[in-house]
């Protein structure tokens, strides 16, 4: 039974709650449970809330019980990535720096959640600092991959991808400055939303690069992504890069067929350097897409290339921006790993980094001409399943990459561009590790991306596939 | 941006921001910095290129509000 509740959906708990028949504090004790049972190896959480979320827990249940019921999220067990502020807390941004930092206010999330009603069941490792699409993490552990344990869970959200990889809570917030909600989905298995850049606030949200930085759910179904993102979406004053837009109610037409939407597939640009197994698992997408009724078609579109050199310069200036101070004074307390990726950023010109930011402009009005053409984009998420821990760089038609180039590689476009882009669990290697499917929007249209990734996942239902208990190694 | 990168020239820039590095923490570094000024010099004949008009760059970071975006 324990094992039941723990994969349930959001959504599917959430019935249960407002119907009377799934209590709050029973959830959260299954969530507990298999916390206690399985995280000593998994290594998701560098912190476990456990007795405050059972005080939650117990919270929110008189009030549902009193007839205040507050929504889906109402009951529902969330873990932070631990760069997200948490009041009375302590938040260590996967750093040793910030080991005994304790912040005297909640990030607007987290507040924004607690108005919702959920139970803060824990923070989740992750990249140091959040800069590192791999994971690993030499002050805290690296979470465990649940498909493989000698593989990499993905960064930098990496705790958040395990926990909800694993049944460890029942969704979770990651961050995303160059793929690090979609990467650590892809890699294990789950769903990743990083929205429209602004629309959710990073006031409490440690900084990676503040033009490139987003926050978003990562969950086991599609439409739990869209009731994450009902509760967290909003403008926020204190974030200069929010925007005043209208929100709407991301559950509503998720459930509508996809006939007749327009799907680009920018094959000669996305399907690059592609495994020969992620490029089957993407081309049998295509075909589902089809089947479902969508209108796929190529299309050109070069941003891979463009992105990852904008990226190279907005990103790796502005984190070194913000991580100049620390290095003088802590420099010994940083990862060499870290460190040796913060320095560059510091030989970039004020003339280099404009360039980075004018070139932006240009990528994003590519993007805003070519989706003019279609309504959605298709792509893989990662070129590659998980790569194995101490894998450095990989070949592809005889070039060697580096993993981190090869992991970010198709997702700073949407950084870089800003549109909302999910990843979608799309099949298994033949390995057994998990591959993701990359749909991206228009600017402010998480509707129609998260419509089209539901029933993409209703369609192959490969979120019924559990990761193997114990871990093969 | 046309600047060659080397063991020397990175001692001294690091130093003029406070940093003293060993050689071998400039050798592991040089790479990242060389990738990030060839990435530059790729971005000004890329705008050069596509003849970006000059008033497109708004310096307020508004990537994400609706008037710049889709």
């Amino acid at each position: 039974m324990a094992e039941d509740l723990q994969y349930l959906s959001i959504a599917e708990s959430a019935g249960r709650i407002k119907a009377g028949v799934l209590s709050p504090v029973e959830l959260t004790e299954a969530y507990l449970e298999r916390i206690e049972q399985l995280d000593g190896r998994l290594n998701a959480y560098i912190t476990v809330l456990a007795q405050e979320a059972r005080d939650e827990a117990e919270q929110v249940q008189r009030e549902i019980r009193d007839g205040r019921y507050l929504g889906p999220l109402h009951g529902i067990p969330i873990g932070l990535k631990d760069l997200v502020a948490t009041k009375g807390v302590r938040t260590t941004g996967g750093s040793k720096i910030l080991e005994g930092w304790i912040p005297n206010e909640d990030a607007i999330v987290v507040k924004k959640l607690r108005e919702a009603g959920a139970v803060i069941i824990g923070k989740l490792g992750l990249h140091e600092y959040a800069y590192g699409p791999t994971g690993i993490n030499p002050h805290y552990g690296t979470p465990q991959n649940s498909w493989d344990s000698g593989r990499m869970p993905g960064g930098s959200s990496s705790g958040s991808g395990v926990a909800v990889a694993a049944g460890l809570c029942a969704g979770a917030i990651g961050s995303d400055t160059g793929g690090s909600i979609r990467i650590p989905s892809s890699l294990c298995g789950i769903v990743g939303l990083k929205p429209t850049y602004g629309r959710v606030s990073r006031k409490g949200v440690i900084p990676l690069s503040w033009s490139l930085d987003h926050i978003g759910p990562m969950v086991r179904r599609v439409e739990d992504a869209a009731l994450m993102l009902n509760a967290i979406a909003g403008y926020d004053p204190a974030d200069p890069g929010s925007a005043r837009v209208p929100v709407p109610d991301f559950t509503a037409g998720i459930h509508d067929s996809i006939r007749g939407l327009r799907i680009g597939v920018p094959r000669n640009d996305f399907f690059q350097r592609l495994h020969p197994e992620v490029a089957e698992m993407i081309e049998e997408t295509i075909r589902v897409m089809s089947r479902l009724g969508a209108k796929v078609q190529d299309i050109d579109l070069p941003l891979v290339r463009d992105a990852s050199f904008v990226s190279g310069q907005v990103l790796t200036c502005e984190a070194a921006a913000y991580h100049e101070p620390l290095l003088k004074k802590r420099w010994d307390e940083y990862s060499p790993g870290v460190r040796n990726r913060l320095l560059p950023g510091l030989a970039v010109t004020g003339a280099m980094y404009l360039l980075g930011q004018r070139a932006r402009l240009l990528l994003i009005a590519r993007a805003r001409r070519a989706m003019e053409e279609v309504d959605l984009l298709l792509a893989p998420t990662t070129p590659v399943a998980a790569p194995l821990l101490d894998e450095e760089t990989m070949d592809f038609d005889g070039r060697s990459e580096s993993v981190v180039n090869v992991l970010t590689r198709l997702n700073r476009p949407f950084n870089v561009t800003g549109l909302p882009a999910i990843s979608v669990p799309c099949g298994f290697t033949r390995a057994g590790l998990p591959v993701g499917l990359q749909l991206a929007g228009r600017a402010w249209e998480e509707a129609t991306v998260l419509r089209a990734a539901y029933a993409y996942e209703q369609a192959t239902e490969w979120y019924a596939i559990r990761p193997p208990f114990p871990i093969p190694k | 941006m046309d600047t060659e990168i080397t063991i020397d020239y990175l001692r001294d820039h690091y130093a003029a921001l406070g940093f003293t590095l060993s050689d071998d923490d400039l050798t592991v570094i040089l790479p990242g910095v060389q990738a990030v000024y060839d990435g530059a010099r790729y971005l000004a004949e890329l705008l050069a290129a596509e003849d970006e008009p000059a008033t497109a760059f708004r310096p307020d970071f508004t990537q994400g509000r609706e008037e710049t975006h889709g």
